[in-house]
């Protein structure tokens, strides 16, 4: 990890724009990142309750990543609630922990009720982007949301995250494109892009393209329709039942 | 225009601007307060009129208010919401005023839950409030078609007078899929001889839904009835899935449902089972004719839906008894999966050996 994603901190926040694919690059990060120390995954997310990391909690927990949501109810459950583990979590100076928060600058405000527990040396905010997105269609809009994050967390942005795609659509050029505007974008706000995310399937050939490490991603988020969504806990199936 | 990557609610918002609708009245609900937070970003960058309104009740006044100058105007909401403006919305279609109205529909009955549901079929396609009326109902089955019949639904509203309702499913309006805004072809619309731009120079006019007199208040409905007559006979929508390989179920579904059906039936090909879809696209004017001719080809029919079985009553008016009728449902927010609908397939097709 330390080879792929350098200089991290122990706890990587990832922020930004709705539906700028959080909860995927963060549940993918996780994975990746478990495989060398132990890392929990907090869910923040408690703007929305649809695609939230706690829909794929028993993959994580298979992977020995611990889940911090509420375990009251299964996903697509509307319980705004932080649990009490959270803040445990970062207080505790040896574990890694990740942090997938809700969209925009209301779902980053819960940071900023971490301020007396939360050393500010050891966190990442990292700022996933979509360049296809509304409002993150260019640096001018994605500095704005950016900010608005900034302003609503407390926490100044560490680096940027390049998640620009078109699900099932994307190409390499997608991708491509999309970074070049977030490389735009870390020069207009002072923070580098960390690294970029791309369908499994296309990462090698985007990462012979991008001068930064790419996080190849295994899609989780996806609608129960989807050919591949068989193998994910069905959103709004109660856990538990067959 | 390049695809954008978009939520079905944010591509709803984007969709009615492009049809150059300039007003939207509405409240914040759950799975579609993306609407409005969309809209009260874009319109006033384009000049236009965003207003949250003090409840839905008012809003569907409002809306009734801005329809009745002649221009475009937009409310959305889900379940509750809607029932709230069901009093707004009958005195739309009385007034005989073009809107378009989106329901994003949430479980039920009563606050019931904010997960994805078909559970308000009833409600759309009879009507909803008081006194005799329709509204023409689209519903989509991906965020494109969504930001389509937008467009269309804007023009249809102008066509016929009348509102017209988009209906999706909380998964319809969450999801995210690649969208691109197309010129819908415009109809050939009448022009807003009726609508209240100021009477200097002309003769007033009057836009009202009360009718003391028995026999001009027979006259609107008769008006009515034609309309919907005419609706029947010139939009009807619907589209079908592997039809042309031949089959022994035909299922019908619409919306998010018809795309678990469609997974079921590519999972059922790999099998070697052909199963065929109808989706009907309007809900109101409904497709019989289409069901009934596609049901005729097959031995069994079944019917799934988010809800207990509200369009399968439309189904059985379609076969008229002359295939047997299967339904398979969740609600509450609860999604059928298409294995599911796979295993129901098979002990239909199970049921034609013995």
């Amino acid at each position: 990890m330390e080879r792929i994603f350098p200089h991290l901190r122990r706890v990587v926040t990832f922020a930004g724009a709705f539906g700028s694919g959080k909860t995927e690059v963060a549940v993918n990060f996780t994975e990746l990142w478990v495989a060398r120390v132990a890392v929990s995954i907090a869910d923040l997310d408690i703007v929305n309750l649809y695609f939230r990391s706690r829909d794929v909690r028993a993959q994580l927990e298979s992977r020995g990543i611990t889940v911090l949501a509420p375990r009251t109810d299964g996903p697509m459950t509307d319980l705004p609630i932080i649990i009490p583990e959270v803040r445990g979590a970062l207080r505790d100076g040896t574990r890694q922990l990740v942090l997938d928060v809700g969209g925009n600058d209301c779902g980053a405000r819960v940071l900023g009720s971490f301020k007396d527990v939360m050393d500010r040396s050891a966190v990442d905010l990292f700022v996933v982007v979509n360049a296809n997105r509304p409002f993150t269609e260019d640096v001018d809009g994605a500095r704005s949301v950016l900010r608005s994050i900034e302003a609503a967390s407390g926490l100044a942005v560490t680096g940027l995250v390049s998640n620009t795609h078109l699900c099932d659509e994307t190409t390499v050029d997608t991708v491509v494109d999309g970074f070049r505007m977030a490389q735009e974008l870390g020069l207009a706000v002072g923070a580098p892009v960390r690294f970029a995310a791309a369908d499994a399937r296309i990462a090698a050939d985007v990462a012979r393209q991008l001068p930064v490490p790419v996080l190849p991603l295994s899609r989780r988020m996806l609608a129960p329709f989807h050919p591949e969504a068989a193998r994910i806990p069905v959103p709004g199936r109660p856990l538990g039942r067959p | 225009m390049a695809k954008k990557l978009m939520k079905g609610c944010e591509a709803i918002g984007e969709a009615a601007i492009q049809a150059g609708c300039r007003h939207f009245f509405g409240y914040p609900i759950t799975p579609q307060s993306e609407v409005p937070e969309y809209l009260s970003r874009r319109l006033p960058a384009v000049g236009g009129v965003f207003v949250q309104a003090e409840s839905e009740v008012a809003a569907s006044n409002m809306i009734l208010g801005a329809a009745a100058t002649g221009t475009r105007v937009l409310t959305t909401s889900s379940s509750p919401g809607i029932s709230l403006m069901s009093e707004g919305i009958s005195y739309i279609a009385g007034c005989e005023l073009p809107v378009v109205l989106v329901n994003i529909v949430r479980g039920g009955p009563g606050l019931g839950g904010i997960l994805p549901a078909q559970s308000d079929y009833n409600q759309a396609t009879r009507g909803g409030g008081h006194g005799d009326y329709h509204l023409l109902v689209l519903a989509p089955a991906s965020v494109q078609e969504a930001a389509d019949l937008i467009g269309l639904g804007f023009d249809l509203a102008d066509k016929y007078r009348n509102p017209v309702m988009v209906i999706g499913d909380g998964m319809i309006g969450q999801m995210m899929e690649p969208v691109e805004f197309r010129k819908s072809p415009v109809l050939d619309l009448p022009p807003k001889d009726w609508a209240l731009t100021g009477a200097r120079g002309r003769k007033a006019r009057i836009i009202t839904s009360l009718f003391l007199n028995g026999e001009e208040l027979e006259a609107l409905n008769l008006r009515l009835k034609a309309k919907y007559e005419r609706m029947a006979r010139e939009d009807v929508r619907f589209s079908t899935y592997n039809v042309e390989a031949g089959y022994d179920v035909l299922i019908v579904a619409y919306g998010t449902t018809a795309r678990i059906c469609q997974t079921a039936i590519d999972l059922l090909r790999e099998k070697g089972v052909s199963v065929g879809m109808i989706r009907p696209i309007t809900l109101y004017p409904y497709p019989y004719e289409a069901v009934a001719k596609a049901a005729e080809a097959a031995r069994a029919v079944l019917t799934v839906e988010m809800s207990m079985g509200q369009m399968i009553d439309d189904v059985k008016l379609s076969v008229l008894g002359k295939r047997p009728i299967h339904f398979h449902g969740h609600a509450g927010g609860v999604i059928p999966t298409p294995d599911e609908v796979v295993e129901r397939i098979h002990s239909i097709r199970a049921g034609f050996q013995s």
